[in-house]
């Protein structure tokens, strides 16, 4: 909740200041950032996604939510669907399922909508780790540095990703994980990360991240290489290439600005989600639903 | 002060009898001249079962313990809870739930965690449950009254000691499998201490005027984890529940 009113505020604040990617990209070339012991760009700090990407990790198609749920979190009222297409390719913002996986999208939404089993409940809703890139795009980021390593730490269930910049082979396949495994390299102002070996659920239930609660799954062969351009000391043009031949079509792209959270002496805090969860009312729910027959794919127009 | 901690460490320890100024001259340092604590690290013993000595039980490997003196100085009703936590251990560990593990559990898991030194901060990222702690340096604690799964961690440097003086905790968490416990008012101590690049002395002073009679300690090395491409993988336990939280009877 209160990371979604953080959303809120930055998202009044700087969205005056979104700017179409590629101008943005030109201008990284000219930033000349500090460095660090070991020669990397200092890009240490706090980090979040800009408000185009606001709303996406609920769908990268279609963003977040309906009135009556805003209502109901007390977000604000208009703050609903996405303020940018987050999927740059394909052209249409869809994501490029295989048939046998958009059907698969099909039930997940299904039981999304009304879950009548613990696997029904989405991972997210579990407090699980958010996989990549899903990670970036809830809440605040740190970044810190130390020599042949880029850390980031995200606030929204105590995740980090160790990123190695200093040519380590990838982990042994096996040794699959659910941030992935991530090997990163500098391009000028880039830092180009190739995260593999994300672990799947062997047995199809929903206990591994997916790319949003929508739904959108992956395979064992999931290989995402994502963008971290650094364009100047407060803003981050990311991409996100996401390719798995076993469930898409060909790979798809996301693209958005992550920018630097400007309050001082920020500093990331526990949030134990965890903890506190339970999902008996929303599986009772579900079972009422399913009983009267009103199962549909969780959408967020009225039915 | 100094002095006495590195004798101790080379006592406790057994490691080389070395003169203290060869061990200040073996630790990794800092561009800003600190000792470098960054690196995947593990406690190699037994105090995830039972932080006091123990023998052996069914799956229970036997251990000496990590308390100073072998004893843990509860007040009286304290003592008792600690003695129904442990026989209703498999129900009440806060482990058997995949909470965080609070520390200083945290540490003597079993799993290794991986240290991240800046000259601001100090991250300390666990295998066990993504668990995350940052302690920030020099700088003062939040007012209170907070309730953190991991407490609120404030560190400094004294000489070549990083001490982490941590406080806002909850009253959930244990110190290890055998029910020893603490309240809201636990106030953690901890002193890392590099003796050479591969082993820190670590240092714990527990302090709980509702559950403790007095002050104690805790002591161990931790062992800098040298495998090939070692790196920290992850040990998703709420993925594992299988009775996933789905009403008030957890």
């Amino acid at each position: 909740m209160r990371t979604r009113l953080r959303h809120c505020l930055m998202a009044s604040a700087t969205l005056g200041t979104v700017l179409w990617l590629a101008p943005a990209l030109a201008a990284g070339q000219t930033w000349t950032p500090s460095r660090t012991p070991d020669g990397q760009p200092d890009i240490q700090g706090i980090w979040e996604g800009g408000p185009a990407s606001n709303n996406a990790g609920h769908s990268l198609e279609d963003g977040c939510c309906d009135a009556e749920h805003n209502k109901m979190q007390r977000r604000a009222a208009d703050n609903i669907g996405l303020r940018q297409q987050i999927i740059v390719d394909p052209p249409n913002g869809k994501i490029p399922f295989q048939p046998w996986a958009a059907a698969k999208r099909t039930e997940h939404l299904i039981n999304l909508d009304a879950p009548t089993e613990l696997q029904h409940i989405e991972p997210e809703d579990r407090c699980s780790l958010q996989g990549v890139p899903r990670s970036n795009l809830r809440g605040p980021i740190q970044i810190l540095q130390i020599p042949g390593h880029v850390v980031m730490l995200f606030e929204w269930v105590h995740a980090y990703r160790v990123i190695p910049v200093d040519g380590r082979p990838h982990s042994p396949k096996g040794a699959a994980m659910w941030q992935g495994d991530s090997r990163g390299r500098w391009e000028g102002n880039t830092l180009v990360v190739e995260a593999s070996n994300f672990r799947v659920d062997p047995v199809g239930y929903n206990k591994q991240p997916w790319i949003d609660s929508h739904g959108t799954f992956y395979s064992d062969a999931l290989r995402v290489v994502e963008r971290w351009t650094f364009v100047d000391a407060k803003t981050i043009a990311y991409e996100a290439t996401i390719e798995d031949p076993k469930v898409f079509t060909h790979p798809w792209k996301i693209a958005y600005l992550i920018v630097r959270r400007a309050e001082r002496h920020f500093e990331l805090i526990e949030e134990a989600c965890w903890e506190g969860v339970s999902v008996s009312n929303r599986l009772e729910s579900g079972r009422i639903t399913a009983k009267a027959g009103r199962q549909r794919p969780h959408s967020h127009s009225e039915p | 002060m100094l002095k006495i901690t590195v004798a101790s460490i080379v006592g406790a320890v057994s490691l080389l009898a070395l003169a203290p100024e060869a061990i200040a001259q073996n630790v990794q340092r800092t561009p800003d001249g600190k000792p470098d604590l960054s690196g995947i690290w593990q406690a190699v013993n037994t105090a995830a079962w039972n932080i006091l000595p123990h023998a052996a039980d069914e799956g229970v490997p036997a251990g000496l313990g990590v308390v100073e003196g072998n004893e843990i100085p509860y007040r009286p009703e304290a003592a008792a809870k600690q003695r129904e936590n442990y026989a209703n251990r498999a129900k009440l560990d806060p482990e058997t739930k995949c909470w965080l593990p609070g520390v200083p559990r945290a540490t003597y898991m079993g799993l290794p965690f991986q240290i991240v030194q800046t000259p601001t901060q100090v991250s300390i990222l666990y295998e066990y449950a993504h668990a995350l702690r940052n302690v920030f340096l020099n700088s003062t604690h939040p007012r209170g009254p907070i309730e953190f799964w991991m407490g609120d961690s404030r560190g400094t440097w004294e000489g070549d000691t990083l001490v982490v003086d941590v406080v806002h905790f909850n009253d959930q968490t244990w110190f290890d499998r055998a029910g020893n416990h603490h309240s809201e008012q636990l106030h953690v101590v901890e002193r890392y201490t590099p003796v050479d690049r591969n082993h820190i002395t670590y240092e714990v002073t527990i302090e709980d005027p509702k559950v403790f009679t007095r002050p104690w300690k805790m002591s161990m090395p931790l062992y800098r984890r040298l495998d090939r491409n070692m790196q920290i993988l992850e040990y998703e336990c709420s993925a594992f529940d299988e009775a996933f939280r789905t009403g008030p009877e957890r």
